[in-house]
């Protein structure tokens, strides 16, 4: 009997694969959330530079970030940060599990102080830059 | 055993994936919609970024949202097929993210 040198088993995956199921776009979608939230840190650092520069300066990138290019960008981009928000949250316990002595801090827990947190931390940045 | 760079990346990612959690949506709220429609007063951006506390927490956000970037987009290329390309596409993300923060440092401290 002829001896056949083993090949690695083929896999065959399509070059789409993350497009065939709703788990797969979910993951997707979430890991895109980064590309997203990281241009509008872009758009931060240059509002920082524009304040650095002068009110002139300020005025003139008020206009541009209501032109409807930039609204729709922001409104985009405040979704996928939303989804980063929601989808980093709920991985916390399983990256972080808190233990109180013998016993497991509820997941639950866990996740609904992180939203506590934020909206406490979203308040604070909402008073200082509005009152 | 080789050593791996991967918890040093993997640290950044996740604080600034903490970071964005926490605060990406209030921010893009309020430079998005709030700037962008006159209700924050020049005087209070500017105190903001001339603050000490405000400089290290705009680079801090900055910088660590672009590692988290760079970590999230390295991996997601690698699984959409470009596993042949690995080194060159860590070298190009991170070293991306680290323009990012060279940026963010001289915008941030100046």
């Amino acid at each position: 009997m002829a001896t056949r040198t083993p090949t690695p088993y083929p896999r065959h995956r399509s070059r789409k694969w993350f497009l065939t199921r709703w788990p797969y776009q979910r993951f997707m979608l979430r890991e895109l959330s980064a590309v997203f939230v990281a241009a509008y840190m872009v758009v931060l650092l240059v509002l920082v530079t524009q304040v650095h520069n002068g009110q002139h300066s300020v005025r003139s990138f008020e206009n541009t970030l209501k032109s409807p290019g930039l609204l729709i960008f922001t409104s985009v981009a405040l979704i996928f940060a939303l989804l980063h928000t929601i989808t980093w949250f709920q991985a916390v316990p399983k990256a972080l599990p808190l233990r109180r002595g013998e016993n497991k801090v509820p997941p639950g827990l866990l996740i609904g102080a992180h939203y506590v947190a934020m909206l406490a931390l979203s308040a604070i940045i909402l008073i200082i830059v509005l009152v | 055993m080789r050593r791996s760079n991967e918890p040093l990346f993997w640290s950044l990612f996740s604080a600034g994936g903490m970071l964005a959690a926490l605060l990406a949506p209030v921010l893009i709220i309020v430079i998005g919609f709030l700037v962008a429609a006159n209700d924050v007063t020049f005087a209070r951006l500017h105190a903001i970024v001339t603050n000490p506390v405000g400089r290290v927490v705009l680079f801090a956000i900055a910088s660590l949202t672009f590692f988290h970037w760079a970590h999230r987009f390295r991996h997601v290329l690698i699984d959409v097929g470009l596993r042949r390309f690995s080194l060159a596409l860590a070298v190009a993300c991170y070293l991306a993210a680290l323009a990012g923060t060279v940026w963010a440092a001289l915008v941030a401290f100046t």
